[in-house]
């Protein structure tokens, strides 16, 4: 066999053994980090706004609207069911 | 040579298992090239090709897809083996010391050395461009594109480290 025809052999073969597999969760979890990270930054853009907001007062107005309302029975069913949908949400909405 | 090109566009658009697709098909070559150039670490050669990987994910979105996908993830093992040379001092790069110590030892210390074996005498950028010419093949312009380098260092390259396989290799032909 010549030098050359040595040389053209391809490469041994690898075998994966469960490297594919790391490689895929390192990049999962790095995508994960950096949405977790975007988020986080983004929440922590909006709190300096919500501080000047006058929230206590509208809080207090919306109590006692909520209070006096004919469906609160079921803005609260709607609101827990919102919730659990958010809990119960499908892994590829999960931040 | 494979066409990537839907794999490629998919893991770009965040689909994860397109992304654990295109490792499955490129890891064996990628891990070989490496071990190759590391003299057959392979523990490094792994935490090249992961890092390797990694990078290639971060950057899906640059790929423009001039070139093969396999030689742009073999550009950035490339580039991350000669970041971990530096910075580890694991052998010299440059040209001047391997000439000035004598990259090559004498046929008669060297007998019955394999061609992995021969390769370790070789200077890492003749190792990659060999590798990449002969055994991935390539033709010598991706392979310069490759490894970052003129034409005609490539195949400077090619052609000492040609000469030096066949004075190690020379006692064990047949």
């Amino acid at each position: 066999m010549t030098l050359d025809e040595l040389l053209s052999q391809p490469l041994a073969r690898v075998r994966d053994d469960g490297f594919s597999a790391r490689v895929a969760l390192a990049a999962l979890r790095r995508r994960q980090r950096r949405q977790t990270l975007l988020l986080c930054a983004g929440l922590a853009a909006l709190l300096p706004p919500l501080a000047m907001l006058p929230l206590a007062e509208s809080g207090d107005v919306l109590a006692a609207s909520l209070a006096g309302a004919p469906l609160q029975p079921y803005l609260s069913l709607l609101a827990a069911g919102l919730i659990l949908l958010w809990a119960l949400r499908p892994r590829p909405f999960r931040l | 040579m494979t066409d990537d090109t839907g794999a490629v566009r998919r893991a770009a658009a965040g689909d994860a298992a397109a992304f654990a697709v295109l490792v499955r098909l490129h890891q064996s070559a990628l891990r070989g090239f490496l071990r190759r150039l590391t003299r057959g670490d392979h523990a490094l050669a792994d935490d090249l090709a992961q890092d390797t990987f990694l990078e290639a994910h971060r950057k899906l979105a640059q790929f423009q897809g001039s070139g093969s996908f396999s030689g742009w993830l073999h550009a950035i093992a490339w580039s991350r083996f000669l970041m971990e040379t530096r910075k580890r001092k694991l052998e010299p790069l440059d040209d001047d010391f391997a000439e000035t110590q004598g990259a090559v030892p004498e046929p008669a210390s060297v007998a019955r050395l394999d061609l992995e074996s021969a390769f370790a005498h070789l200077r890492p950028a003749e190792r990659a461009a060999l590798t990449l010419c002969f055994a991935v093949g390539m033709a010598h312009e991706e392979a310069a594109a490759t490894l970052g380098m003129p034409l005609g260092t490539l195949k400077s390259h090619v052609a000492r480290g040609r000469e030096k396989l066949k004075i190690l290799l020379k006692d064990h032909a047949p």
